[in-house]
């Protein structure tokens, strides 16, 4: 090979590994750019996902606390004369059945008592032979710690009361509100 | 010499070939894999919706409710039941979806989306319910001898059923809720040849009923139970859900029932105990034990229940006024 043969063959080297590194770039390039519009497209997928996923468990709570008074849990079927009211003495029973925080899709659920004419500090629990049915405004069928916004619905609120038309007894309505939150994608 | 002229492929060339290759094969699988995640994505939503939507057809005193729900692609409502277990007391209801987009002659879809599980509802129907624009919901309370749930009976337009002889009852059902594809036949009008025909005397159609021995066969040769509803004005809520329902998921549903029974025996149980024995409700309380305990086992049978639940209705009508549950005749 003369000097003049090997200078050519330098360039021409020279040449090719400028190609195949401008193709190397172009791959690298090819791979981030496609990378990126992967990551953009499941970000936004996953993100549309979560808030149907929310969308979908509210309206389910929405539904739900609409029509938990049909609940055989909670109706009140002591009487045909009240066909949407809540069972104030079965809703007190219910925490204590502990199967019955998974037959709702809920991770809160109370019933509010609503007395606009009581002293009563608000959140007042109703406990069995102490509190209740009187000195309390707060029964909580499945317990959450943590503070949830919640869906509510107005509800007649029906118990046995042994002073109405005493000896016998009667059933006092009252007036209410259930809360619930549904659960969310972590619990 | 002769002269041999071809083109040369460069490197440059043979690359650019490769990986475009590549890229278009990668745009294809990644476009057949975005549209497969989109159609799973939105049959779970429909599943979700449908279960969503089963809310407000529950019954409150009503004695039955129909809805219908209405699809915009032809869609398969596959129903499927767990069992109760000791993490799941109350088993599930699980719904997944499979429709069809588009009407190019493509085949069905093999996938479904995602299940969705409900604890709170019973859903009878085939295992797997195909319509093409609309589905049917038949919402019926089943009481044994308080309300245990409200069963949900399932069909859809293309299903089509014709009842021979059904009791008075049913017919009256059929009257004045004018079920869609449900005919009654009459002396002047037999069964359309393609209907399923369901019997209430007799034993040569697609579904045969025995009132008195309480007992739907399907097929000729699938035979399942039912009990009657303690409501003596519609006692066949159960019954719907035996014709209509595959009969393995009807079994499973059916053990839902008697595990959900015996936690509302054990409520009812802790209700009267709260209330002091007030108009005599002790009377009852052993009763409720006795049947909490027993519908508790996984053995037990709905029918095992009814001698007791028969007692209790009978303790609970006396208890005048303040019945646990309501007195229904």
């Amino acid at each position: 090979m003369t000097p003049l043969h090997h200078a050519g063959f330098l360039k021409n080297s020279t040449k090719a590994q400028m190609k195949i590194q401008q193709m190397a770039f172009l791959l690298v390039a090819i791979t981030v750019f496609f990378s990126m519009i992967f990551l953009i497209y499941f970000s936004l997928s996953i993100s549309s996902v979560r808030n149907s996923g929310t969308e979908l468990q509210d309206e389910e709570t929405k539904e739900l606390v609409r029509k938990l008074s049909a609940s055989p849990e909670l109706a009140f079927t002591s009487s045909s004369d009240c066909s949407s009211c809540i069972d104030l003495d079965k809703a007190l029973q219910i925490s204590k059945i502990k199967d019955y925080e998974k037959l709702w899709n809920l991770n809160y659920l109370f019933i509010e008592i609503i007395r606009p004419s009581s002293t009563l500090p608000s959140d007042t629990e109703c406990i069995s032979s102490t509190t209740y049915p009187d000195n309390c405004n707060k029964i909580t069928i499945i317990p959450e710690p943590e503070n949830y916004a919640t869906k509510t619905a107005f509800v007649t609120l029906v118990r046995w009361d042994p002073d109405i038309n005493a000896p016998v007894g009667g059933y006092k309505y009252e007036f209410g509100r259930i809360h619930a939150s549904p659960k969310t994608q972590d619990d | 010499m002769k002269n041999k002229r071809g083109y040369e492929f460069s490197y440059a060339w043979i690359f650019a070939i490769i990986i475009g290759a590549a890229i278009i094969f990668l745009a294809i699988y990644t476009v057949t894999q975005v549209i497969g995640l989109e159609r799973f994505k939105q049959e779970t939503k429909t599943g979700k919706k449908l279960g969503i939507l089963l809310n407000p057809i529950a019954t409150n005193l009503e004695q039955a409710k129909f809805a219908t729900i209405i699809v915009p692609d032809e869609t398969k409502v596959f129903n499927n039941c767990t069992l109760p277990s000791q993490s799941q007391f109350f088993g599930s209801q699980d719904i997944s979806i499979s429709a069809k987009q588009g009407n190019l002659g493509e085949p069905w879809p093999e996938e479904t989306g995602a299940k969705v599980s409900f604890h709170n509802r019973f859903l009878f129907s085939s295992s797997a319910t195909h319509a093409n624009e609309e589905f049917y919901v038949l919402s019926k309370p089943f009481l044994y001898p308080f309300k245990i749930a409200d069963l949900m009976i399932l069909w859809s337009d293309k299903e089509y059923f014709c009842f021979d002889n059904p009791p008075a009852e049913i017919s009256n059902d059929i009257e004045r809720l004018d079920f869609p594809n449900i005919v009654e036949k009459t002396p002047t009008e037999p069964c359309p040849p393609s209907y399923t025909t369901v019997c209430f005397q007799g034993s040569s159609c697609s579904i045969s009923v025995n009132l008195n021995s309480k007992t739907v066969t399907h097929g000729g040769s699938i035979t399942v139970n039912y009990e009657d509803s303690f409501d003596d004005t519609d006692p066949y809520s159960l019954l719907y859900a035996a014709i209509f329902s595959n009969p393995e998921e009807y079994e499973c549903q059916v053990q839902r029932l008697v595990s959900r029974a015996s936690t509302l025996a054990n409520l009812y149980k802790l209700k009267s105990e709260n209330l002091n024995n007030e108009c005599g409700r002790l009377s009852i309380q052993q009763d409720l034990e006795v049947y909490s305990t027993l519908a508790s086992s996984s053995s037990t049978k709905l029918n095992d229940l009814n001698s007791i639940a028969g007692e209790i209705k009978e303790k609970n009508d006396a208890l005048t006024p303040c019945r646990l549950f309501e007195k229904l005749d």
